[in-house]
């Protein structure tokens, strides 16, 4: 057995380094975005800018309104997708995880035959678009991820982790299926639950593939898009016209290059950011709640 | 960490935040500009009819606005969407209702994502009208061949009669796939030249004759003199790791068919080309070499693959393509005082440069005959034109003399791609460049000789595992010749890099290019 003091030294030692290692590239990628791009063509990218500047963050904004769009959007997106996608996953997965429903396993294997097999890309775009008609809105990027197989599983296997004399208890004292659901089952997996809503607020928040599918108005972008958007055209400028023999309207070396591509992500990771630290009171919760009591 | 994290985020997101407060008071305004802009562009557009005669429809048979139902065309194109597309699309709304009876609705995809999004559009049939296509961006041979455009042989000489008869015949033909037209070519650039750009301030210092230099070794002569006179830290960024092997292609007068990254070129002005390794060359030898030699001289940077940021003010000259007004370009993005350049060879007409821009009606399109009269007026009514690359004059631009533009500050609308949309000559000219631009470029035009494989699109079908397996082994040895960077082991590399090419197919495929061309030159006499 090792001393106490040194083992608890040898432990903080290495989380100390995994810390370091995980926050190193939050840093950098902000020091980056406030670093003079002039600074970064000469020296390269360093931990402490040489010249401190904002100019990224200046053009980002200079025309504000696409990113107060995006941000708009993708928080409707993440809302109200995150909030209805933990409602059905969780009235999936309740009766799934209960021994008494017969059909669960018929059930169970239908929806993990979706997650093996699914349409494509083709079906999907022809469903969405010529017969629901979502192009263009926000529904086409909330609705196709409401019900993922995977969340509904891990869910089903947390609910199962309840004691089935728990619902019985309730049942006995006069409980209905519902009020057992609403007020025993998920106030027990709250943990569960925002683990879950993390996830699904993650996957809502970066997801970039179904609005280039589905959005064609750049006033319904999300905050992916917008900044994919101004990477683009900055890229552009950068490049110089693909045909010679105009000069370009905007001076390319007028525009923080560089550092723009950081400040977009130091952008577009904040908000999950915030996000992360305010859920982890509940990680830590469901590590304390956990046990069984009585 | 949690405490960090806040720590080093709260700052950021205050600058953020107080930026979204202000933005509050920033979008009246935007709207106030847009209903001024919108008032401006109708009167430009009055005025505008009035003296661009030659681009009234009145020429295409039977077709009177009154005769024409109204139809709503959509318009797909890679660019970043600005922030006032919206007044624009507007402004050329007002100009297209009152001439085919049509309305457009401008969808600008941004760049990365625009090949990705018209192919799901293409595969699942969805209907637009028209979208911008090429060899480099959503393959038009491919698509062509594919059914995904509309064929346009017949409707566009009938319903863009002023478009079709500003080309020649043979540039139409070029573009021509299995016989048939698909698109229309944007006019601008045609001819290609290469040739090398120098900073004229080193030119001068050092007294040197740029238009006597005619081959590479001349341009490292430069090179090599400028590195002994300037400090060593002034001579760290001279030159790019250069696409010199690419380039010393068109210098010579050959054409590499189907692509650079397969072997197979040919020299441009045989009647009856040869296909041959250009890999295995003494030219190319030779440019290796002197690759290596630059290398060793300290003249290519050590990290010229490697480095992640380039100072290109640092740079004293490179290989280019030569076009009238790019030297103000390169200037410009260089942040030089003045640039020069002189072109080596000869200005050569190719299948992709004449393709290298156009618009492609959708076969999903329910008004072909419409997107083609639209197609019309955006290659020939210079106001409709200008709208569509410069915004609103007064709004996003201010126009200098006659024919000049110069971006307004932190204009909200500047694609800055005006060869994307039309007819580029009828377009207004950058204020930095020469006023003569579009003259020198026609005239560059004319002078060029025709390609002998001019209207001919190589396809790969027959030996697309060859094709990858040579383009893996090409793009393994290739930067690193150009940069110098084997040294010593130069020859024995170069040796080992023909022996890698020959495994992994190239009498295949220099076999199947070979018959491609016999067909095409037995086919066009």
């Amino acid at each position: 057995m090792p001393q106490p003091k040194a083992y608890a030294f040898i432990v903080n030692a290495i989380l100390t380094v995994i810390c370091f290692i995980s926050l190193f590239p939050l840093v950098m990628t902000i020091m980056i975005s406030i670093t003079d791009t002039k600074d970064l063509a000469s020296f390269g990218y360093s931990l402490i800018p040489r010249h401190f500047s904002l100019d990224a963050y200046v053009y980002l904004f200079k025309v504000p309104t696409d990113i107060i769009n995006g941000y708009r959007n993708s928080l409707i997106i993440t809302v109200v997708g995150t909030v209805v996608n933990l409602f059905i996953t969780a009235l999936v997965a309740y009766p799934l995880s209960r021994r008494d429903f017969r059909y669960r396993g018929i059930v169970s294997g239908f929806i993990f035959l979706t997650m093996i097999f699914n349409g494509g890309l083709v079906p999907l775009y022809i469903l969405i678009v010529k017969y629901l008609e979502w192009k263009n809105t926000l529904t086409a990027i909330i609705v196709p991820a409401l019900a993922l197989p995977f969340n509904i599983f891990l869910l089903r296997v947390l609910f199962q982790d309840i004691p089935p004399a728990l619902t019985e208890a309730a049942k006995i004292d006069g409980s209905s299926d519902w009020g057992t659901f609403f007020r025993i089952i998920l106030p027990l997996s709250k943990p569960a639950m925002a683990t879950l809503a993390l996830i699904s607020a993650l996957g809502y928040w970066n997801e970039a593939f179904a609005p280039i599918l589905f959005i064609d108005e750049t006033k319904k972008y999300p905050i992916q898009l917008v900044l994919n958007n101004i990477v683009s055209a900055v890229n552009f400028i950068k490049k110089g016209n693909v045909m010679p023999g105009s000069v370009q309207a905007i001076d390319p070396n007028s525009v923080p290059s560089d550092s723009i591509m950081f400040a977009m992500m130091v952008i577009a990771t904040l908000p999950m950011v915030f996000l992360f630290t305010y859920l982890q009171k509940y990680f830590i919760k469901g590590l304390t709640v956990g046990a069984i009591k009585g | 960490m949690k405490k960090a994290k806040k720590w080093v985020v709260a700052p950021v997101m205050l600058a953020a935040m107080s930026s979204m407060l202000l933005s509050a008071c920033g979008s009246n305004g935007n709207d106030n500009a847009n209903t001024n802009a919108n008032a401006n562009a109708n009167a430009n557009a009055g005025s505008g009819n009035a003296d661009s005669a030659s681009g009234d429809t009145s020429n295409a048979p039977a077709n009177t606005t009154a005769d024409l139902e109204p139809v709503t065309l959509k318009y797909y194109y890679p660019a970043a969407p600005q922030p006032d597309q919206q007044a624009v699309q507007d402004a050329m709304n007002k100009i297209l209702k009152e001439k085919i009876n049509a309305e457009i609705e401008l969808y600008p995809i941004p760049f990365e994502n625009y090949e990705q999004k018209m192919k799901v559009m293409i595969n699942t049939q969805e209907e637009f009208d028209l979208a911008f296509t090429a060899p480099w961006v959503l393959n038009y041979n491919a698509n062509a061949t594919n059914g995904a455009y509309a064929d346009l042989t017949d409707i566009l000489p009938k319903y863009a009669p002023n478009l079709y008869a500003s080309l020649k015949p043979e540039l139409w033909n070029a573009a021509k796939v299995n016989g048939k037209l698909y698109a229309s070519i944007n006019q601008q650039i045609f001819a290609r030249q290469f040739g090398f750009w120098y900073n004229k301030e080193f030119t001068d210092k050092y007294n040197v004759d740029y238009t006597k230099i005619e081959t590479l070794k001349d341009f490292s002569d430069y090179l090599l003199k400028v590195k002994a006179g300037e400090p060593a830290d002034r001579t760290d960024r001279m030159t790019w790791k250069a696409d010199w092997l690419d380039r010393i292609k068109e210098m010579k007068g050959w054409e590499s068919v189907g692509g650079s990254d397969t072997p197979g070129a040919i020299v441009s002005s045989e009647a009856n080309p040869k296909v041959f390794n250009e890999y295995d060359t003494p030219e190319y030898k030779e440019t290796i070499e002197l690759a290596k030699e630059l290398q060793t001289a300290g003249v290519i940077p050590k990290d010229v693959l490697t480095a992640a940021n380039w100072d290109r003010s640092k740079m004293f000259g490179a290989v280019t393509s030569v076009a009238p007004g790019a030297e103000q370009a390169e200037a410009q993005s260089n942040s030089m005082k003045e640039v020069v350049m002189h072109g080596v060879g000869s200005p050569t007409l190719t299948t992709n440069n004449v393709t290298a821009t156009m618009t492609a009606v959708s076969a999903t399109s329910k008004n072909p005959e419409r997107a083609a009269m639209f197609l019309e007026l955006i290659n020939t009514d210079k106001d409709l034109y200008n709208l569509l690359c410069h915004g609103i004059e007064g709004t996003h631009y201010t126009k200098v003399g006659d024919n000049k533009y110069e971006n307004i500050k932190d204009s909200k609308y500047s694609p800055g791609s005006d060869w994307m949309f039309g007819n580029q000559f009828n377009g207004l000219i950058p204020v930095a460049s020469p006023d003569d631009v579009w003259e020198q470029t026609k005239k560059l035009n004319e002078s060029a000789t025709a390609s002998v494989l001019l209207g001919f699109v190589y396809d790969d079908s027959n030996i697309k595992t060859e094709a990858a397996n040579c383009a893996a082994v090409i793009a393994q040895y290739k930067d690193v010749f150009a940069a110098g960077l084997y040294g010593g082991d130069t020859d024995k590399k170069y040796e080992q890099f023909l022996s890698d090419l020959k495994k992994a197919g190239l009498d295949k495929i220099l076999a199947d290019k070979q018959a491609q061309v016999d067909k095409f030159i037995a086919g066009k006499a």
